[in-house]
């Protein structure tokens, strides 16, 4: 393989489709987020807020779980050249919080996977208001995690990331 | 999907992000990866000159994934579906992350300096 392009083109390749799916999958869990919390009434409004919150949740589950599952693997699968090319470096120079975060990234995504499971049924089955709500707020969690995660990501990535 | 399903999903996710805590906390990985030399190990192994270091989060994730997908099975079939316990999961479930993000804090205490 390496034959044929660099090591180092290799990875940033993986790790270019690895930040790719986790915009699409942002993009979808903020979109079902806002969707989900909007009030009565607001769905009508034309204004770019109102469009924003006018989609129908529930259409972005699948694509939600399947993302989230796609940008793990991917992570997980650029985490090993990580540990020994990035790591390493950071924790030589004394990057500890930075390294810090990234381990709370590890572990919090790694619990919002466990989590979609949940998420999945909860939006496939019918609930009365109050589980809505219980369901609103998973959402909400979700998209914390997913956020939180890709910010770490990218603040490691400035710090050791391309070309290094 | 069949109810029963559904409340398996539900459990399965209640379940697994505290096994994966505990995995992590206690050094239970199903294995341990060392990306050096592409070798894997059964359990947890401390890391060597000879093998580099070692990654233990593909192991946690499997510890996890595996005790939790086989709880979750039997526990459904033991717990009636109309049981209230379905409803308190459906209700609760969304704490979990913020319940086990400060012990997740605390536990990487290392890195805070």
């Amino acid at each position: 393989m390496f034959d044929w392009i660099s090591e180092s083109a290799f990875w940033t390749i993986f790790l270019i489709l690895h930040g790719l799916c986790a915009v699409a999958l942002l993009g979808a869990i903020t979109h079902q987020f806002f969707a989900a919390f909007k009030t009565r009434g607001s769905s009508g409004s034309s204004d770019f807020i109102g469009r924003f919150k006018g989609v129908s949740p529930g259409v972005y589950t699948k694509a939600i779980c399947i993302l989230w599952l796609i940008t793990f693997i991917l992570g997980g699968y650029i985490y090993a050249q990580y540990r020994i090319a990035i790591r390493i470096p950071l924790e030589a120079s004394g990057y500890w919080r930075t390294q810090g975060f990234f381990e709370l990234k590890e572990n919090w995504s790694s619990m919002g996977l466990f989590l979609l499971p949940g998420y999945y049924a909860m939006w496939c089955m019918q609930l009365n208001e109050s589980f809505i709500k219980a369901r609103s707020y998973l959402t909400a969690m979700l998209a914390i995690i997913c956020w939180f995660s890709f910010l770490v990501g990218h603040i490691v990535n400035n710090v050791r990331g391309f070309g290094s | 999907m069949k109810n029963s399903q559904l409340n398996q999903c539900l459990l399965f996710s209640a379940v697994a992000p505290i096994v994966y805590f505990i995995a992590d906390l206690y050094r239970l990985p199903m294995f341990t990866f060392f990306p050096a030399v592409n070798e894997f190990y059964w359990g947890w192994a401390p890391m060597s000159n000879d093998l580099g270091p070692g990654m233990y989060w593909y192991g946690w994730l499997a510890t996890a994934t595996a005790f939790s997908g086989l709880l979750s099975m039997v526990i459904t079939r033991l717990i009636p579906e109309k049981s209230h316990f379905w409803t308190l999961l459906l209700q609760y479930l969304w704490i979990l992350p913020i319940a086990l993000l400060i012990p997740l804090v605390v536990s990487l205490k290392f890195y805070w300096r």
